[in-house]
């Protein structure tokens, strides 16, 4: 029950956070992305990231809420739109380990472009892809 | 029939500002431009002087009559104050076509020239999409805008004809930016005078449009400075000053002309959001489309 309710919590937080910055569209990846990312095709978890670009640094967040995980390191490579993305956050049993996320931004042209890529969590890969809102 | 003459202008409207911008692709840039280089402009009558031919025929789309042979341009009009006035005289009519321009020398960031230069190739620019477009955008139509002076509102209206048919305030009244602005098309302007140049300052803007036609990607840090000098009763310089910290390294400028079509006006243009197949509506050109039934596309 407390978790269905963690759950709603997040989602409506989350959604919050997906109608305020639906409106900045300038920077590529500027906005707020949602999809799902996991090691195989039957784990799979939602993911909600929300970027902002400042004119030098891509900065933001994954899983806004009480939980979320600031993003530390985040690039466009517009040579060959290849989008990177680094960070830590805890794993299940509270060990901090280190997040490398590497994709390829498509369908750039539209608001809702994709990033679809690759990812390594720890020990783990595992494949993503998210969808600007 | 009304409806026919409406698709059939926003055809012409499409085509406009397609293929001018397609001109631009295959040329590289854009050219400076003087009215008559200014791009999704058509060819505009000679210049008439500040009387409307024909008293300012409803619609005022400038076509059918052959052109005027032109006249000398009258100078200038002014307020009793003054001041000079951007739109027509009272009981006349007119509009302002041009403002274009090249973007030759733009101070990209990285990601903005990348993104430039896929907006070239990859054209959906949203005010094809019916979106209101800000900035020297805005004058970018090939039916021009008007401008309307309210100075006892202390307010200047830039009132749009193609693509969403909207509207801009400039105001005059002295006011500064509000501090929490709302991010919005056409962001919040204000003006003053400087001498016979309106000086406009403006901020705020979303990051849904293009600000020109040059593919151009700004931030919502954009800030513009436009200067509006009208020279004499047909012609006005419009100079652009575009600031933005997340699109470029550092400001950049540009200056058009812009020419004053006497006797036309502004007329009901409809423009539908989400409205990807104009070319399948009724009183398109298109011969492929069935419409041996009176329901059609």
């Amino acid at each position: 029950m407390r978790l269905k309710a963690a759950c709603l919590f997040l989602i409506l937080v989350g959604s919050m956070f997906a109608m305020v910055a639906s409106a900045q569209q300038g920077h590529p990846m500027t906005g707020t992305w949602a999809g799902e990312w996991g090691p195989d095709k039957t784990h799979r978890n939602q993911v909600t990231i929300i970027m902002n670009w400042d004119g030098k640094t891509i900065s933001g967040m994954i899983n806004p809420g009480p939980d979320k995980v600031l993003i530390k390191t985040a690039t466009l490579d517009t040579a060959k739109w290849m989008f990177h993305l680094e960070t830590d956050a805890k794993d299940p049993n509270c060990a901090v380990q280190h997040f490398v996320a590497n994709g390829k931004l498509d369908n750039i042209g539209s608001y809702n472009r994709t990033v679809t890529g690759t990812y390594t969590y720890g020990t783990t890969k595992g494949d993503f892809k998210i969808t600007r809102d | 029939m009304r409806i026919r003459q409406s698709w059939t202008l926003s055809a012409f409207a499409m085509t406009a500002v397609l293929v001018p911008g397609l001109s631009m692709l295959i040329l590289g840039q854009g050219t400076p431009a003087g009215p008559a280089a200014a791009p999704g402009v058509p060819p505009l009558p000679a210049a008439r002087g500040a009387a409307p031919a024909g008293g300012g025929g409803r619609g005022g789309r400038g076509g059918g009559a052959a052109a005027a042979p032109a006249a000398p341009a009258a100078p200038a009009p002014r307020f009793p104050d003054g001041t000079l006035r951007l739109g027509a005289l009272p009981g006349l009519t007119g509009t302002w076509n041009g403002g274009g321009g090249g973007n030759a020398d733009v101070p990209y960031l990285p990601w903005a020239r990348a993104i430039s230069n896929y907006r070239r190739v990859n054209e959906f620019e949203p005010h094809t999409r019916c979106k209101p477009s800000g900035g020297p955008r805005q004058f970018l139509t090939p039916y021009g805008v008007e401008i309307v002076d309210l100075p006892e509102l202390k307010r200047v209206m830039i009132m749009d004809i193609g693509g969403p048919h909207t509207f801009r305030t400039i105001y005059m009244d002295g006011r500064p930016h509000p501090k929490d602005l709302q991010p919005s098309f056409y962001g919040h302007s204000i003006g003053t005078w400087d001498k016979d140049t309106l000086v406009v300052d403006t901020i705020g803007f979303n990051e849904k449009f293009w600000i020109d036609r040059g593919q151009a990607p700004h931030t919502e840090k954009l800030h513009l400075i436009e200067k509006f000098t009208r020279t004499d009763m047909n012609n006005m310089t419009y100079e652009l000053t575009v600031e933005d910290p997340g699109a470029y390294t550092a400001t950049w400028s540009r200056s058009s002309a812009m020419t004053f079509r006497a006797g036309t006006e502004l007329f009901e243009y409809v423009c539908q959001d989400n409205n990807f197949a104009p070319e399948l509506l009724v009183g398109s050109e298109v011969d492929k489309v069935d419409r041996s039934s009176q329901i059609v596309p």
